[in-house]
This record gives structure tokens, sequence and C-alpha cells, in this order.
């Protein structure tokens, strides 16, 4: 009982936190309604309208069909890049040797452009989910590879010697003393992908589909629709803070809550 | 009767040259064989040889010892796991008990409320404790340490050197133990080896007839006199003052 009022009222405090991020959020607002005022509708809508018309796409044009397969393929490139890039890292930072032959490889990869990547999905992979989907992939691995390869590597020697004073196996080793160490590392590089797979999947779209978000923007373009624009901008926007406070934020805070005291 | 016995003819972290040479450590069961030396001397790494922690190479270890525990100068507890977590990670190879786990936190002279916090909640000499718990809770019969108190203040130490020969006492344990504090090597030991050199090697065995329970303040500050006029022992710690 007392355990669930704790956890209550730790649900509470940080959705109560979240006040701060509205007020700074709301002065932006009331800039871009300024900005708006300014420069007329057709240079910058304002949220009113913006928001009006992301409401009229989903009304009236499968909006939530793009949101939806934009979602699905951001999600799958992203889940397998966080699974794949995670395992892989983790094993490449057990031994000395293969972190450093992987080390320029991985540089090599993070240095090819988004958009040469979608470029040459585009040709392998043509008019497809696959295409977004393995663009994102491509573009996150190394990020998250690099940090969960850090992470296993900077371990501390100490606890694997107590660890392997009481005989722990190798699985129980991995779960309790390298798991908690590595999270410090991954969390970080798992948000900054998270950012970087919307925003790649959005800009494959836009190139390349027929569907989803980044086509919605393109049609929006063609028809001149500012306002359109803007909204799709606010609903990814939208989606991804979603994701980052109420799923990957709680888990941080849950696996990391001694790290609070 | 249960042994260990280090036969070491060198280790060293390098190939180039040699740390530790020409040694020979045995113990039996219900006897505690004290290392000392200056800091830098070797003792943690012949601790760690004699752990297994390291691999000896040009040499023998045979240890038929079933169970052994080691306390580290730090107490390496996990920042992530409750204290009652911590104590239990030790059966976590055979079987979590944790109402084993309770009953050795009471003896350690931790309390319940103690045991739900993180070691980072507690003071210096709260966690070596649990770390102690962590360590006797699987029932060792051998038993390393490696200045565990170091870091604790005069009474808390001399509280936590008892608790560990009560324990001791009880279960016929052997210490290998490394130490640069005198007064307790002769508090606790039957066998004193002093390291020195360079390579360290033992340059001195000292044998301590008397009774554990009979070690009076007066016989240790009278033995620790005793053997602060050694030559091997001046040598020992004077070697390495030039760093």
């Amino acid at each position: 009982m007392q355990n669930l009022n704790k956890i209550f009222a730790n649900i509470l405090t940080y959705l109560w936190s979240g006040w701060g991020g509205a007020a700074s959020l709301f002065l932006l607002l009331a800039l871009w309604e300024y900005g708006h005022l300014q420069m007329g509708s057709l240079i910058l809508p304002s949220p009113k309208q913006s928001v009006t018309a992301l409401f009229y796409a989903i009304a009236h044009e499968d909006a939530i069909y793009d949101i939806i397969i934009t979602c699905k393929r951001a999600f799958y490139g992203f889940g397998a890049g966080v699974l794949l890039a995670s395992a892989s890292g983790i094993l490449a930072g057990t031994s000395m040797t293969v972190s450093m032959a992987l080390r320029p490889i991985v540089t090599f990869i993070m240095g090819v452009p988004p958009i040469a990547w979608i470029v040459l999905a585009l040709m392998w992979f043509g008019d497809d989910d696959m295409t977004a989907a393995f663009t994102v992939f491509v573009v996150v691995f190394p990020i998250i590879f690099a940090s969960a390869m850090q992470g296993m590597r900077m371990r501390s020697a100490e606890l694997d010697e107590m660890a392997d004073i009481y005989q722990l196996s190798l699985w129980q080793k991995f779960f309790h003393i390298h798991m908690p160490q590595i999270i410090s590392y991954l969390f970080p590089a798992w948000i900054v992908a998270l950012g970087m797979s919307w925003k790649i999947v959005v800009m494959a779209e836009l190139l390349g589909t027929e569907h989803g978000i980044g086509a919605a923007m393109a049609m929006a373009r063609v028809n001149i629709d500012t306002a359109a624009t803007m909204g799709w901008i606010l609903m990814i926007i939208f989606i991804l803070l979603m994701i980052e406070y109420l799923f990957l934020e709680p888990i941080k805070r849950y696996v990391e809550r001694w790290k609070m005291l | 009767m249960k042994s260990l016995h280090l036969k070491l003819e060198e280790f060293g972290y390098l190939p180039i040259k040699p740390n530790v040479q020409n040694i020979d450590i045995r113990l039996v069961a219900g006897r505690i064989v004290a290392l000392i030396g200056a800091s830098g001397s070797g003792k943690t790494t012949l601790l760690k040889l004699a752990a297994g922690l390291l691999e000896v190479n040009k040499g023998q270890l045979n240890n038929s010892f079933r169970h052994q525990a080691y306390l580290f100068q730090e107490t390496r507890l996990l920042p992530w796991k409750s204290c009652l977590d911590n104590i239990t990670l030790s059966l976590m190879p055979v079987k979590i008990n944790v109402d084993l786990a309770l009953q050795y936190a009471q003896i350690m002279g931790l309390t319940k409320e103690d045991l739900a916090k993180y070691p980072s909640e507690l003071s210096g000499g709260m966690r070596q404790r649990v770390a102690l718990a962590r360590a006797f809770i699987i029932q060792p019969d051998l038993l390393f340490l490696d200045e565990p108190f170091s870091g604790l203040d005069f009474t808390l130490r001399a509280e936590m050197q008892q608790l560990l020969l009560s324990q001791m006492l009880d279960k016929q344990l052997a210490i290998l133990m490394v130490t640069h504090d005198l007064n307790e090597a002769i508090l606790m030991a039957d066998e004193i080896l002093v390291l020195g050199g360079d390579p360290a090697h033992i340059v001195k065995r000292i044998m301590l007839e008397q009774a554990r329970d009979k070690r009076h303040p007066e016989y240790i500050f009278y033995e620790a006199q005793k053997l602060m006029k050694m030559p091997e022992i001046i040598a020992s710690f004077a070697i390495r003052e030039d760093r």
C-alpha cells in the first residue's frame, strides 16, 4: 500500500513537472502568433490555422492512415536498429580487439549523409516501406552501436572481480552487473536515435513514397498549403514528444532510480 | 584437511619484469595468515593470485576449500541494488534466500530499514557491514581480506575485527589477509609473512603462538615494537620511500 502511494505520488510529481515545459512551449506559440500577424497566412499561418488544417486532413483525407504508416516505418527501422545495434555493440565491447577494429567502420558509416542512404535505398527497394525503414535503420545503427560498445568497454573491472569471486554465471553477470552500467550509455543514444528516425522517415517519404506524413507534406508543398505543412510539423513533434516523455523517459527514470538519490 | 597452497616462481602484469617472485604460501582451515608490506609491494597481487582472480602461469595453486569469499578494499556493492539485494547477490548462483539474508544482516548489525536502502544512503561502516553479510551468507570456509577496514575509524574497525574473529571461531574459517597495519596483523594472524624487495618476495615469516583471545593491547604493543626493530621489516617498509 505504501509502495502504491509512493508510485502514485511519483507519477503525479512527474506529470506536474511538465508544467515548466508547457510554459516555455506556450511562449513559443505566442511568438509564432506574433510572427503570423506580421507576415500573413501565406508565409506563416497562425497556430490555429495550422491545427485546423491538420484536423481537416485527419477528418477528410485519410491523414490517420498516413500517420500510422509513418509510425510503422519509423518503428520498424528504429526497433531493428535498437535491437541489433545494442546487442552487437555490447558483444563488440567485450573484446578490445573487436572494438578497435570496428571503430573506423562505425565512423565511416556515420559519415555517410542520410540523404545519400535514401537515394541508395530508393534504388534498392523502390517505392516501398523498406526504403524509409532501411534508411532509419542504417542511420541509427552506428550511433547506438558505438554507445553500446563504449558502455560495455567502460564497465567496472572491480565489480567484475566481485562477481567472479561469487561465481555468478555469465547471464547473471550480464543482467545484474553489466546491464545497469551499459544502460547509462544506451539510453541517451536511444533518445537521439529516436529523434533522428522521425526526421529521416519523413525525409525519405517526402522524396520517394506515395503515402505517409512525408508524402502528405510533399503534396502540401505542391499545393502551396503552408498551413497543412505547419500542421504536419506539429503532428511530428507531438508524436515524438509523446514517445519520449510518456515512454522512454519513465523507463529511464525507473531503471536509473538509484541515481536520483 | 582443507588447504590452500600457492607456490609461485614469478608473476608480472607485464612480460618485461616480474612484480612478485619465489612465493610459497600455505593456509589450512582455522588459521589466519597475514601478508604485510608497504603499499605497492604486491600484497594485493598475491591475494588475487591466491583467490584465482589472476592466473598463475609460472607456479601452482592448489585450493581444496569449497566456498571462498573476498572482502575488497572498497565495498564493491552494486549501487543500483538495495542492500538486501546486494547481500543475496552472492547466493545467486545457488538459490536466493531472503530469510538467511535477514539473519546475517542482523548478525552484522543491520536493521530492516537499512536493508531497503541503496548503498549510497548508508555510511561507510554500514556499507562495509553489507559487504560482510554478502561474504558470510555463502558460509565461506576461506576468506580473503584486502584491508577492507582501512577506511573505517578506530572503534568501528575494532568492532569489525571482533565480528570477523567471532565468525571465524564458529566456522573453522581460514583467512588470508593483507594489511599494512602491524597491529591488525598481530591481533588476528597465526603467521605473518613480510613482503619486500623488488620484485617482491617473502623476506620474513613470523609465527605468533599466543592464543588469539589472550592478545591484549599490551601484548600487541610489545610484539609490534619487536617487529618494528627487525631489519627485514625496516627494509620492507622503507624500500619505496623514494617514490
